[in-house]
């Protein structure tokens, strides 16, 4: 049976520590802190007071919603139809922060060589995606065009003339 | 010991807090504990580039999950056991593990012993470190401390809030049971 007063250096010995880098532990703890300094406190999502008063702001959004939109016949209290163009010019006037201006002004600008005004929508988006949009000569307008345009400002040929001898 | 107990409450609170004084606490804990947590690491991994990698992940685990330690141990056997799992899992699913350059062994065995084979160094290192993680965890880290660290009973006191008697029995138990485990085959 082994002699229980043995010490272990008396049955092993230890071999020399490897080698680490000069200064090792002094660069360990300033990369480490200035890792630790660099990350915020990170706060729970539930903790943070921002995220209540939106929570709360959009329940509000939404029962309000329900109040104003009927869901069950899924028919607005208020129709477009309802509203005269004067409501509508003026609330825009009002708003118009709301709005992306350029992209109103194409609209208006592909309405108006528009055959149906149901066709809006695609002719702006072509608009939008055409490099040269804006680069519609009057010598590519076609003759119908033209007379379809000036019937649309209600001038005629005659009114066009008399301005231009003016 | 008491004080020792008040002393880390009061450091834990501190350093719960996150704030200034908390970074200036984590500091000098880092400044203070990183040499035995290194090469308890370093004796897992045996590559200094490993263990650098497996210290800061230590680090920053401990900063970030100050909330989950309970109280129930010293603070240093809490980062310690922490060290200790990051290095054994980092060893598991670190490929680079077996390209890189490893430390030689941790000891050698004295020639002409009577009731122990003849290991080589890799062998009786193997060997050694089974015996120590077959301890119970605290005199494994006690025997670690004293043997590799060669750390004094005093400063091993304060670290780990255990009076010094106690600590010089845990050393002695684990050394007995160490060198059952060697000759045991």
């Amino acid at each position: 049976m082994m002699n229980e007063e043995k010490h272990m250096d008396d049955i092993l010995k230890k071999q020399e520590r490897p080698e680490i880098p000069e200064k090792y532990f002094e660069s360990f703890h300033d990369q480490l802190m200035q890792k630790i300094s660099s990350e915020s406190k990170v706060i729970p999502l539930y903790k943070r007071p921002a995220v209540w008063i939106s929570s709360i702001a959009a329940t509000i959004l939404v029962i309000i919603g329900f109040s104003l939109f009927n869901p069950s016949d899924n028919q607005p209290l208020i129709a477009m139809e309802d509203l005269s163009n004067e409501e509508v010019y003026r609330y825009i006037d009002e708003n118009i922060d709301a709005f992306d201006s350029e992209l109103i002004q194409e609209v208006l600008y592909a309405e108006r060589f528009t055959e149906e005004p149901g066709d809006s929508l695609k002719k702006k988006s072509n608009a939008a995606t055409s490099p040269d949009k804006k680069a519609v000569s009057f010598e590519e307008l076609s003759r119908e065009d033209i007379l379809k345009y000036l019937q649309q400002e209600e001038l005629t040929i005659e009114e066009i003339e008399e301005e231009i001898e003016n | 010991m008491q004080n020792n107990d008040s002393n880390e409450t009061a450091l834990l609170t501190t350093l719960r807090s996150k704030d200034v004084d908390s970074r200036r606490v984590f500091s000098t804990l880092v400044k203070k504990y990183s040499p035995a947590l290194y090469w308890h690491i370093r004796r897992i991994t045996k590559n200094h580039e490993i263990s650098n990698d497996v210290l800061q992940n230590v680090w920053i685990k401990v900063w970030q999950h100050l909330d989950q330690f309970q109280g129930d141990s010293a603070f240093f056997t809490w980062i310690y056991r922490i060290a200790r799992n990051e290095a054994l899992n980092t060893i598991k699913k670190e490929q680079r593990h077996l390209t890189l350059v490893l430390d030689g062994p941790l000891v050698e065995l004295i020639p002409g012993q009577k009731h122990i084979k003849e290991y080589s160094g890799e062998e009786i290192s193997l060997k050694l470190q089974a015996a120590i993680a077959s301890l119970p965890e605290k005199q494994g880290m006690v025997f670690e401390l004293k043997y590799f660290d060669e750390m004094k009973y005093s400063e091993m006191s304060k670290l780990l809030n255990t009076s010094e008697g106690a600590l010089k029995a845990s050393y002695s138990i684990a050394v007995k049971k160490i060198q059952e485990f060697l000759i045991a085959d």
